[in-house]
């Protein structure tokens, strides 16, 4: 039996699954990411420092504000800038709301269709309309965020190297939290609607990769650990992890130095730091009965709803108790060299810059969530695939686009 | 009345434009409902591209050839083909590639180029003639929602002649290529070899 699923529709960009099953083994899976290249690392190296968060923002239309803001982080650290608190609490508001935002196109749009055997958000209408109608009202709260604070919540334009062009005033604070305040109700049904799906069985045995927070939720900063007990800065990202090119795909593909597969992402998140998730989270995760670690790859869905429920109580806060200076630092160019990590919504996400003393880049590096997961998803596909050899064709075609689904990759970021 | 068949393409680019239509934009409800999403590969499993389409939308800039022949096809299959979002209108952020000796970007990239088979970005309308345009990194809603009403009334679309920088600073916003509050001050904007953009390639 040979299986191509040759276009995965539902997910953000290009990329295909296939394999053959003979004689009752499974033979070449690959997981082919076909989405054309688009030489970013090649492109920037000329540009100058300030134009880098505009361009990078358009690796991806679901993440920019992480790919901003890694590449924000990674510049101010080779230009030696001192970042006001006003700024980073922007940067992660900025980051949470994203994170949200992705978090409900992926649980609503993209992955909830197949658990109820429909092939599209168009065709759970009108049956689903509550549903939807919930994911317009949080949405548009939460889209509200980066409209008001970046300009835009789609590659906002607020967000530069020197901090934020804007600062929001205090009547604007207010309504959005408003807003955050209605949709809280609706962030804890999200969560109950997903713990409510039947998933496939599965154990992952990746190693789980994830920014730690000192005291709170690693998003935009923190110290890189894994359930292996790695503990790493980023400046020595690459000390530690190796990407490869891989014949069959245009994006690479990351391993852990001497061991090998990992996943990042919102499971790999809750199984390493539950416990500096916000309050209401954790309160919402016992309700659905989740309980750390969790070594099903579909759970990441049910990780990704608390999160939802994490971002939208945290950024309340963040509103409530927003720093009064103003966001923003002059800047001049310097040589120098800077790396930062992010969690990006689908996991962790690496960027390095080289600038000479005009501040042009003279090399650029990026590693994306998808290149990171990469190996796990094949490692998880092979085990899926393998434990139900004798499904018919569809079914476990269904399944296998099911848990590639189940990961929210990104191959438009994972090539870029 | 039947509702009109559409197509939603993707080419090289950050899939935004897709994600503005499903998902940023604020009238999906009436989106999902009033259109026959027969290929849309963000919204939907089990599409076509085979079309015939009433409407078909193509973000993306061109880079590799298999989308060349792609495109044609679409092409002949749409009774409307619009370019959505700057790379598929004028070449976008992929087509800063082609300021540069592209053979060299792409060295920097991957160490096998074997298996690369990039050529020279451009924009949709290099390679057939379209019905028009949604201009945009990405599209500002007002000008998506007048194409997607003017299908549905059958209606030629009347299309918005200034950029999405005008609706964005009627907003107030200020952003990297402004000089106000102070920004720029220290840097002195430069000139090199690498800003200099070649006839034909539009940037931003």
């Amino acid at each position: 039996m040979k299986v191509d699923l040759s276009y995965l529709a539902r997910v953000e960009g290009e990329g295909a699954v296939s394999f053959e099953i003979r004689n009752g083994r499974l033979e070449d899976l690959r997981v082919r990411i076909w989405e054309p290249p688009r030489f970013f690392e090649g492109f920037m190296v000329g540009r100058r420092f300030d134009e880098i968060p505009d361009i990078v923002a358009r690796i991806c239309g679901i993440c920019p504000i992480s790919h901003m803001t890694t590449a924000i982080r990674a510049i101010e650290k080779a230009l030696g800038l001192e970042v006001p608190p006003a700024t980073a609490a922007l940067q992660r508001i900025m980051a949470l709301s994203q994170m949200v935002a992705s978090h409900l196109v992926h649980l609503y749009m993209l992955a909830l269709p197949d658990y109820h055997r429909l092939t599209s958000m168009a065709e759970m209408l009108p049956d689903f309309t509550p549903q939807l109608q919930r994911l317009l009202r949080m949405k548009e709260a939460v889209n509200g965020l980066g409209d008001a604070l970046g300009g835009r919540a789609l590659h906002p334009v607020g967000m530069t190297v020197n901090g934020f062009t804007r600062q929001p005033d205090r009547q604007v604070l207010g309504e959005l939290m408003a807003r955050l305040e209605e949709i809280k109700p609706d962030a804890l049904e999200t969560v109950k609607m997903i713990a409510d799906l039947p998933v496939p069985e599965l154990a992952n045995t990746a190693e789980y990769v994830a920014l730690s927070g000192i005291s709170r939720y690693g998003i935009n900063r923190g110290t890189l650990i894994s359930s292996e007990g790695l503990r790493v800065q980023e400046e020595e990202y690459l000390d530690h992890f190796l990407e490869e090119q891989v014949p069959y795909a245009h994006a690479k593909r990351t391993v852990v130095k001497g061991r090998g597969a990992i996943m990042v992402g919102a499971l790999a998140r809750l199984n390493l730091k539950f416990d500096l998730l916000h309050p209401d989270a954790r309160a919402a995760a016992a309700e659905a009965g989740f309980r750390p670690p969790s070594h099903n790859p579909f759970h990441n869905n049910l990780a990704q709803a608390i999160e939802v429920v994490h971002g939208i109580s945290e950024c309340f806060e963040l509103l409530d108790s927003l720093p009064p200076e103003k966001p923003w630092v002059e800047v001049e160019p310097r040589e120098g060299r800077g790396e930062a990590l992010t969690e990006a919504p689908r996991g962790l996400l690496f960027h390095a810059y080289t600038l000479n003393s005009k501040g042009i880049v003279e090399q650029a590096d990026l590693v994306t969530p998808t290149a990171h997961n990469f190996l796990s998803l094949e490692e998880n596909l092979r085990r899926l695939i393998e434990s139900r050899l004798d499904l018919e064709q569809e079914e476990l075609s269904r399944q296998c686009a099911m848990l590639v689904r189940a990961y929210d990759p990104c191959f438009s970021c994972s090539v870029h | 009345m039947a509702k009109p068949r559409f197509g939603f393409f993707k080419y090289s680019c950050c899939s935004g434009c897709e994600f503005e239509f499903i998902y940023f934009q604020r009238r999906i409800l009436e989106t999902l409902q009033n259109f026959d999403f027969v290929f849309c590969r963000m919204v939907s499993s089990g599409g076509t591209p085979d079309g015939p389409f009433d409407l078909a939308l193509v973000e993306g800039t061109v880079t590799e050839s298999w989308q060349v022949d792609e495109l044609k096809k679409i092409r002949d299959q749409s009774r409307l083909l619009y370019a959505i979002g700057s790379c598929a209108v004028n070449g976008g952020i992929p087509a800063i590639k082609a300021t540069v000796v592209e053979q060299e970007a792409e060295k920097r990239v991957y160490s096998d180029l074997s298996t690369i088979h990039s050529i020279r970005p451009h924009a949709i309308d290099a390679y057939v003639k379209i019905d028009g345009t949604i201009k945009g990194c990405p599209p500002g809603e007002p000008e998506l929602h007048r194409v997607l009403a003017a299908v549905l009334l059958g209606q030629a679309p009347e299309l918005i002649e200034y950029s999405v920088c005008v609706e964005c600073k009627q907003a107030g916003n200020i952003c990297h290529g402004d000089e106000q509050g102070g920004y720029r001050k220290k840097i002195h904007p430069i000139r090199s070899r690498y800003h200099r953009v070649p006839q034909g390639v539009g940037v931003l």
